[in-house]
């Protein structure tokens, strides 16, 4: 048997007060992405209306409606959870719940500052790509659980389309890790720290969009397709399969389900200003934990503005996209990296 | 668990899977297509209308001519001046009067109004079923030029109850002319806008190109009207084949296109927006002084009537009975969509299940207006 607690309340207190646990629970933990997810929905809905020429959430707090959503969230939790007699209780439940889980997972491994992350894995990026390879499984679990068509259509679509963008997306990475020569997320935005050129006194960052530019670009349209957002969010084509896999979810697991392809578009944002933008780094007087969230919000509003300005493609065309162009372009990127990295010492 | 997937095979040999598209579809409207699937095509469609069928026709019967009015205009409220158009027409054929000059313009200048609103609905749906959310809210904003341009000149946004037996119900208002040409030229404006984030966007173009095809011989052979019929190549259009009202007198072309797909018979539609936006300016320049409206009986005398007039979906037919009563004896009306639901089969079979949107609203079948 092993040594029971002698003192359980300080042993309680003494896990409270570490930086770990502030670390999980507050920021960059579970608050802070609550939080942030909320703040995210707010951003896109009012940066798709700007651009319609409306004017988006107006009411909800004297800020232009930044408390919508979390009006919206409160509405969802007090919905009744209405489960399908003929689904499959458990795993219709379990999907959405593990994907919100798997996409705050992700959060956990950027490291917005050197001091603020939760967990410094010496392989953080194929980790972290590892953890997204698991999302179109979960949602074909719930399509599947949910035992209706569209749901079903909804996650066959899914699996269809990682098969497109996930090997690209996984190579557009590897010139990232070529340059760096590490996998691990600080290393790689070390590495970005050396100036690229000195011009006129002034120092141009060594940041890896302008080296990686082809590769930033296929890791931008392939993480865009990862978090099935328009143009690519064919498993819940609305007009076509009404919200697909999501169909038949009721209120609070809707909003899971909802919440997790938002959850995914902050992680993403966040790796793409580790591996491409330089993370922290910027001009002195901005903290670094300010530099990190700018970028994010840059790389999200980009993202965010492809929903206003494009159709959503269709299934075939993203798999002939995918094993075509962006397939040859990612190999192409990686022979540029290797001239790159290579050709110098030749 | 029971499964999704139907047990009996296809054709192919291979188990195919029957869904219900509609009538709680986010793209369907007030119908049904039921779609068997064989993967990802589309190997059977059938449309199951009816959802919204009120018995308009026999409604008419029971009411005097004046009181059809509103009724007549119900089925389609985006494109209600056109179908009143028809219906008066046959009335006035039957009283042996004509209206006014003045009142012929005005009735074409509300029609061609109705045109370009009833398009730019079309269009904001056709963006959402699309996935494009801007080219949702974009039309349906701009739709409101036009749509208070119709209050000034009617008094009422949609069903203007507009055109009456013997002319139109109010004159032009002042400042009126200024305005049209004003807004027409605004819309214009926003139209290239539209080209350039949605029409040129190179997702759309393969989105459309090639889809929900048409040829000009089935289209024909299958009575297609309207846009969708112009789409597949056919110049046939009622205002030009069988003028009417004041178009005789005005300048216009018939839009049509070749390829018979979802992007011509879109195409087509853009087109009769910007001849429409003409049509506006022509009319309050060249609309001649006068009288607007003149004395008619409020009975339908004995015998028969038959017009027809080109309305947004196409054309739009009313034959008309009297027996000297002043409710009609039998009024039967044929609508646009009624027609063109012969062609949502075609255009689906063969297609993929994400191309069911986009095919299926190319044709712009408004349930209520078939359904009548």
């Amino acid at each position: 048997m092993a040594d029971p607690i002698s003192d359980p309340i300080g042993f309680s207190l003494e896990i409270m007060t570490s930086p770990l646990f502030f670390k999980v629970a507050v920021f960059p933990g579970l608050t802070s992405i609550g939080i942030i997810i909320a703040l995210f929905i707010w951003l896109d809905r009012k940066i798709t209306a700007r651009v319609q020429l409306r004017v988006g959430p107006l009411y909800a707090s004297p800020l232009g409606g930044v408390l919508q959503s979390f009006a919206d969230l409160i509405k969802f939790a007090f919905k009744e959870l209405f489960i399908p007699r003929n689904a499959d209780k458990f795993f219709f439940v379990a999907a959405p719940v593990l994907a919100l889980i798997g996409g705050a997972g992700l959060v956990g491994l950027i490291p917005f500052t050197p001091e603020w992350q939760i967990s410094n894995l010496e392989l953080g990026l194929p980790a972290f790509l590892a953890f997204v390879t698991l999302s179109p499984m979960l949602i074909l679990l719930a399509g599947w659980s949910a035992n209706s068509k569209y749901p079903f259509i909804g996650g066959l679509r899914s699996l269809f389309q990682q098969t497109a963008y996930e090997i690209p997306l996984w190579l557009s990475a590897i010139g990232v890790v070529m340059m760096a020569g590490t996998m691990n997320l600080i290393g790689i935005v070390q590495a970005q720290s050396k100036p690229w050129v000195i011009f006129l006194g002034l120092s141009i960052p060594g940041w890896y969009i302008i080296p990686q530019a082809l590769g930033a670009l296929l890791f931008f349209i392939t993480a865009t397709a990862e978090m099935e957002r328009i143009p690519f969010d064919l498993p819940e084509a609305e007009p076509e399969i009404i919200m697909g896999w999501q169909a038949e979810y009721p209120g609070f697991l809707f909003m899971s389900a909802a919440g997790a392809s938002f959850v995914r578009l902050y992680a993403f944002s966040a790796l793409f200003s580790v591996l491409y933008l330089g993370g922290w780094m910027g001009p002195a007087p901005v903290p670094a934990l300010l530099w990190t969230a700018i970028k994010i919000i840059i790389v999200s509003s980009l993202i965010i503005l492809l929903r206003a300005t494009f159709p959503r493609v269709r299934i075939d065309q993203l798999l002939r996209a995918g094993w075509t162009y962006l397939l040859g372009l990612a190999f192409l990127n990686i022979v540029i990296t290797y001239l790159l990295v290579v050709g110098p010492r030749i | 668990m029971t499964s999704v997937v139907s047990s009996e095979p296809s054709e192919s040999g291979s188990q195919t899977l029957t869904i219900s598209v509609g009538p709680q579809h986010s793209g369907s409207g007030h119908m049904r297509l039921i779609i068997e699937m064989d993967g990802d095509i589309i190997i059977r469609a059938s449309p199951d209308p009816g959802y919204v069928h009120r018995g308009t026709e026999k409604i008419y019967e029971l009411r005097n001519i004046i009181k059809n009015i509103p009724v007549i205009e119900r089925p389609a409220i985006i494109d209600a001046s056109n179908l009143n158009h028809a219906y008066i027409r046959a009335v006035e054929e039957l009283q042996g009067i004509e209206a006014p000059p003045r009142a012929q313009y005005l009735r074409c200048l509300l029609n061609e109004m109705n045109r370009i609103t009833s398009h730019l609905y079309w269009l904001s749906i056709f963006g959402v079923f699309l996935g494009h959310t801007t080219m949702f809210m974009w039309p349906l904003g701009d739709r409101e030029l036009i749509v208070d341009l119709q209050e000034k000149l009617t008094g009422a946004r949609i069903t203007h109850s507009y055109i009456v037996p013997g002319g139109v119900r109010r004159d032009l208002p002042q400042g009126m002319k200024e305005e049209a040409i004003k807004r027409t030229q605004y819309l214009e404006k926003r139209l290239e806008e539209y080209d350039k984030i949605f029409f040129e966007n190179p997702i759309f173009t393969a989105r459309a190109k090639g889809v929900g095809k048409l040829s000009r011989d089935e289209a024909v052979k299958l009575g297609a009207v309207g846009p969708a019929l112009r789409g597949s190549g056919v110049d046939y259009d009622v205002r030009k084949d069988e003028p009417y009202a004041a178009y005789p007198e005005l300048d216009f072309n018939v839009c049509t296109r070749q390829e018979g797909d979802s992007y011509a018979r879109s195409m087509a539609r853009i087109d009769e927006i910007r001849e429409s936006c003409k049509l506006i300016r022509q009319i309050v320049q060249k609309i001649p002084s006068g009288p607007f409206r003149r004395k008619a009986p409020i009975v339908v005398p004995r015998g028969e009537s038959y017009s027809r007039v080109e309305s947004a979906r196409g054309e739009c037919s009313v034959y008309l009975i009297g027996d000297g009563g002043d409710k009609p004896y039998r009024l039967r009306f044929i609508t646009g969509s009624y027609r063109n639901m012969a062609i949502i089969a075609p255009v689906l079979i063969g297609g993929h299940m994400a191309d069911m949107p986009t095919a299926w609203w190319s044709i712009d079948y408004w349930p209520v207006e078939a359904d009548r």
